[in-house]
């Protein structure tokens, strides 16, 4: 099959929920899904709102806020995850959120996340995140207290203990000589 | 499933379905970045944030009145101005408006600084004057650089929350 660009076209089959508690966020996110292509388009008010209209719809993919007040971002990652009820458990969830310092991106793949987009909101990052799922989408590992997307960048054979990032950066601070080439481990 | 010292771990590799929704594989199109910014752009500036943060600001106002009745109880009202504000921030990072994004920042700051209830993390006057400030922003529409008086009014609630 020829590599054609991604375009209007295609991403008009996609129905994308969007979950976020502004409505002017909300209809920016909106007005950046048409003008892409997007044409379903589920709107939800909080994690809760969400949940209701995942039993309604068919959704290929989830856009989410995550501070939100009466069920956040999180919160809805781990229920579609993780709950016996959830419709779809490999469901691809975007993250946008202000929340932008690393341990809160670590938390947000720890919950389940696929892609993290901080904001303020660009056209690119999003394009881009809708094309790594599409493209790209990471296999799913289950382990005794995670269950998710991979949370290595790289996608290669799981063949080795469960290690957080922080803990492949404190390993490799204890190792000598200062390494000279990019480390493998592009995250966790 | 495969078992190690540590736990059990799976690999699932999933069909993707994706892929065969949109038909089949596909490249970043310049393009429609381009249409993606330009949808963006307008959509912001069709935005007033004076008008769409009227509910939020009216979110603070009921936070700050209840924190001021229930200080010692304010996991409720606080959890309200955090969330509020955490959204203020980010229209304002997105909608051009730096001092809005500015007050709000410093505000969930101080609000992070402890558990609910200890000192330096849910005094009344600091977080009034956080809300103050943000509501004189958003009433004079100020937009664009911050400047020297916007910079000052900033530093200035920081040594105030600061302090308390």
């Amino acid at each position: 099959m020829s590599l054609g660009p991604i375009n209007e076209a295609r991403f008009q089959r996609l129905t994308v929920m969007i979950v976020e508690d502004s409505q002017p966020m909300r209809e920016v996110l909106r007005a950046l899904l048409q003008a892409i292509g997007v044409k379903n388009i589920v709107d939800a008010r909080d994690g809760n709102h969400a949940i209701r209209k995942l039993s309604e719809y068919q959704i290929d993919v989830i856009i989410t806020d995550w501070v939100m007040e009466e069920m956040d971002g999180l919160e809805l990652t781990r229920w579609i995850r993780n709950s016996e009820h959830s419709p779809d458990e490999f469901l691809p969830i975007i993250m946008v959120s202000g929340h932008t310092e690393a341990h809160r991106i670590e938390m947000a793949r720890d919950a389940g996340v696929t892609e993290f987009i901080a904001k303020p909101l660009t056209g690119i990052g999003l394009v881009q995140r809708l094309v790594a799922v599409i493209e790209h989408p990471r296999p799913f590992v289950r382990t005794d207290n995670y269950f998710g997307p991979d949370r290595r960048r790289k996608i290669e054979p799981f063949d080795g203990e469960e290690r957080r990032a922080s803990e492949l950066r404190d390993r490799d601070a204890r190792q000598t000589p200062p390494p000279t080439k990019a480390h493998s481990h592009a995250g966790s | 499933m495969s078992k190690s010292p540590k736990g059990s771990y799976e690999v699932i590799h999933q069909p993707n379905k994706l892929k065969d929704l949109v038909g089949g594989p596909a490249r970043m199109d310049e393009r429609l970045i381009e249409k993606a910014e330009a949808a963006l752009a307008d959509a912001i500036a069709n935005i007033d944030l004076a008008e769409t943060a009227k509910e939020s600001i009216e979110k603070l106002d009921t936070a700050v009145e209840l924190l001021r009745q229930d200080g010692k109880e304010p996991a409720g009202p606080e959890r309200t101005i955090y969330t509020v504000m955490h959204d203020l921030r980010a229209q304002g990072a997105s909608f051009g408006y730096p001092m809005v994004e500015k007050i709000a920042t410093s505000m969930n700051r101080y609000l992070e600084l402890g558990a609910p209830g200890a000192r330096g993390h849910n005094d009344i006057d600091a977080i009034k004057a956080h809300v103050d400030a943000l509501k004189a922003v958003v009433a004079t529409k100020m937009k664009g650089e911050v400047g020297a008086i916007g910079q000052q009014i900033v530093d200035g609630l920081y040594k105030i929350s600061r302090t308390k």
